[in-house]
């Protein structure tokens, strides 16, 4: 079937199906799945279905009921997928939620991020905020805290977490840190952040850390701030 | 009948790999999901693997991690095989099966020269039961049919290949998953195979071929 172009200008609705461009601008809604090779949002869009595409590129909002399948999603404002995504490279800046796993060549983050299941990436980094309800396995793992994270495991190569300066007020009732029961990786460098257990290589705990157990094989650093219950070397 | 395990910390001294390649592995799928058992011990949870599958497994994938990348390899561990489709003559050449079982296919579809991979494979495992003495021809080719007409239902999914004897009647059976199997006595367990470890013997096999 031939691809043709949709664009939905001001507002409007339209089916799902097969597309070359998608284009909506302003409020549009599609019905059932799209399969298209260039997704645009300028507004707000909803598609009650789910997204195949080369490129989506969000500027405003965007729903969509079922999963996104992509080569390359930037969004810019906030997205929000029922399902799955699978995509090679995404990067969002504002709000990214998923309620099913999220498996990536690349993330980037610039504010908030939250996946209900796992979420996989060969590299990931979030500046501001983010939580994931499995498990997250990232060969690089860079995290720059801005509000309250929450993992249930981190698993990979190198995993950096850092604190980015906050302000007073933010100190007091958002504080930038994050919480996991499990953290594994080769190279673990943390700040501000809790967890059960931490087990790697070489590891730094840094300042605010409050770790319950340490399993470390080659090196070990610890911050004069950090609280950690037992030290084990294997 | 429980399965041996072993935690993550021994798997990673006992086989020198690191945190890094374990999650890689794991997120290319070279490493199923259902492996890792998750248990709480007294230090909180803990990752358990059985502990034959996944040092084999670990084994192979240091073994062809040289030669393969890791997309290749991923396809070489999938439980769902590709769309290969050898002729008799190929099948012949490499000697993926002996003479006998291909005599089978010969007599069932009179000279069909293709051969699917899910039908390659029920034949594979049949000789390797048969070669290893456990059973008769006779059992082979009953256990060989029953594959044939249940495995197709189970496509792409993990299963086990039982054969249970009791007082020189033989049963077959495949089961999805891996169970815990109880048997009544008297009954002996002749055989029990894990059919994605064939699947893979079987690729290596077609693809060093």
């Amino acid at each position: 079937m031939e691809r043709r172009d949709l664009v939905i200008a001001g507002t409007g609705h339209a089916s799902g199906g097969l597309y070359n461009l998608v284009k909506l601008s302003g409020n549009g809604k599609l019905y059932g799945d799209i399969d298209c090779l260039e997704l645009q949002v300028q507004g707000n869009a909803a598609v009650e279905g789910s997204v195949k595409a080369n490129t989506v590129h969000i500027a405003g909002k965007g729903n969509v009921a079922g999963g996104v399948e992509c080569e390359w999603m930037k969004v810019s404002g906030s997205i929000r997928i029922e399902e799955n995504v699978q995509c090679q490279e995404a990067t969002v800046r504002g709000r990214g939620e998923a309620k099913g796993s999220w498996a990536a060549e690349v993330v980037r983050v610039h504010g908030e991020l939250n996946i209900g299941g796992d979420c996989s990436a060969e590299r990931m980094e979030v500046e501001g905020h983010f939580a994931v309800g499995g498990l997250l396995n990232a060969d690089y793992l860079e995290v720059k805290l801005l509000g309250p994270s929450r993992v249930k495991e981190i698993g990979g190569e190198t995993i950096v977490v850092k604190r980015q300066g906050s302000s007073l007020f933010k100190k007091w009732f958002f504080p930038a840190e994050l919480t996991a029961d499990v953290i594994e990786g080769d190279s673990v460098h943390l700040e501000h952040t809790s967890a059960k257990m931490v087990r790697g290589n070489r590891v730094v705990i840094g300042p605010g850390c409050e770790i319950e157990r340490v399993e470390y094989r080659e090196k070990l650093e610890c911050d004069e701030e950090a609280k950690i219950g037992t030290i084990e070397k294997g | 009948m429980e399965p041996e395990l072993i935690s993550k910390k021994e798997l990673l001294e006992l086989t020198g790999i690191s945190y890094g390649q374990l999650y890689r592995w794991k997120r290319k799928k070279l490493i199923p999901e259902e492996w890792f058992i998750r248990k709480s011990t007294f230090t909180g949870q803990e990752t358990f693997f059985p502990k034959e599958k996944i040092l084999a497994r670990i084994e192979k994938i240091k073994e062809l991690k040289d030669e393969l990348s890791l997309d290749e390899l991923a396809g070489v561990f999938a439980p769902n095989p590709a769309a290969v489709v050898l002729t008799r003559e190929e099948i012949v050449k490499r000697h993926i099966v002996s003479d006998l079982v291909l005599q089978w296919l010969d007599d069932e579809w009179g000279g069909r020269q293709d051969v699917s991979f899910a039908e390659l494979l029920s034949l594979y495992i049949v000789d390797r039961l048969l070669r290893s003495g456990e059973i008769s021809i006779e059992e082979g080719k009953n256990i060989w049919r029953m594959f044939g007409s249940h495995y197709p239902k189970l496509q792409g999914k993990s299963c086990e290949l039982v054969v249970l004897r009791k007082m020189g009647v033989t049963v077959s059976f495949l089961v999805e998953g891996t169970a815990a199997l109880h048997v009544e006595e008297g009954a002996k367990l002749i055989a029990r195979l894990h059919v994605p470890t064939y699947i893979e013997e079987l690729k290596l096999a077609i693809s060093e071929g």
